[in-house]
């Protein structure tokens, strides 16, 4: 079938991949959270990635978006809400598979899609970021607190990201 | 479209506001991920603390009313300044609907380009400007 062209600010999906990020958050502790080694997304162009919040799904969180602790979704992990980001100001750094900083601490939020991510006003990311990577290694790639002493309690965390990506053909 | 750059690399920069002055300029600091390369930029997200409140060296982020007293400076290869006191609150996506302002691509030295503080409003020594520049590697 013959598409019509892509004009729109949103990659056409070829694949997409769930990746989980379980976070054991301890007041204070300056340590890097890395990804898990993912086989699907080993040789691949990575086309887009979106953060899937509280804001975005639902369900699982009482209807103003605040994180329900004691809520037992994944494990006992939690699910990401705005309100959890942006004032403990997470950051996500990609590394390839030389070793080499491509994406460097960049704001979890920017890849987070909540159009209501400040309560009540329209500010907000409508789109998906787009991206043109090549030869991620996600096993060396992380999430670290900006500021890890902005919460007082302890609590377990779960970062959800959908990859969208393509094969590369092999040569 | 317009507005959402193909991101090939992205390179966090953090400037740190030491004293707050009408006309006090900041420069970016030196990054070891691309010092010695050349770099084209061609686009850039900056952010305050209504998405972002600390930056990656723990500074406190500006706010959104007091980053309307602060204009970029992004300077060129060839010394001239490309991006001409622009302000910063322009280039805050989630004021665009997530948009991100493009540029031409052009080769950016960093360490020449600087933020600059136009109205001293609320600001405070010690607080950080977080800028996201999205670039490819000459």
């Amino acid at each position: 079938m013959k598409l019509t062209p892509n004009v729109t600010n949103f990659p056409r999906i070829v694949r997409c991949a769930q990746l989980i990020n379980k976070i054991n958050f301890v007041v204070g502790s300056r340590v890097n959270y890395y990804f898990d080694y993912n086989q699907s997304l080993n040789n691949c162009t990575i086309t887009g990635i979106r953060l899937e919040t509280a804001n975005v799904v639902g369900g699982f969180f009482p209807a103003d978006g605040t994180i329900n602790y004691t809520n037992i979704l994944l494990d006992n992990f939690a699910l990401l809400s705005n309100f959890f980001i942006i004032p403990s100001s997470l950051l996500i750094t990609l590394v390839d598979v030389d070793g080499k900083n491509i994406i460097d601490d960049m704001p979890l939020i920017s890849l987070g899609l909540g159009s209501r991510f400040v309560a009540g006003t329209s500010n907000g990311y409508n789109y998906i970021r787009r991206f043109s990577l090549k030869k991620i290694d996600w096993s060396k790639s992380f999430v670290r607190f900006a500021n890890p002493n902005i919460f007082g309690a302890s609590s377990k965390l779960a970062i959800i990201l959908s990859v969208y990506y393509v094969n590369n053909t092999p040569k | 479209m317009y507005g959402v750059p193909v991101i090939k690399r992205s390179l966090a920069v953090e400037v740190n506001l030491r004293t707050i002055n009408v006309g006090d300029q900041f420069f970016f600091p030196d990054n070891q991920i691309i010092r010695g390369k050349r770099v084209k930029v061609y686009g850039m997200e900056v952010f305050t603390s209504s998405q972002l409140t600390f930056t990656a060296g723990a500074l406190p982020v500006v706010s959104q009313v007091n980053s309307l007293g602060l204009i970029v400076n992004l300077v060129d290869a060839s010394n001239s300044n490309r991006i001409f006191q622009i302000p910063y609150f322009t280039f805050i996506a989630s004021q665009n609907g997530g948009m991100i302002r493009e540029f031409v691509p052009f080769e950016l030295v960093l360490t020449k380009s600087f933020i600059q503080i136009t109205a001293v409003g609320g600001l405070v020594a010690g607080q950080g400007c977080y800028i996201n520049l999205i670039y490819d590697q000459i």
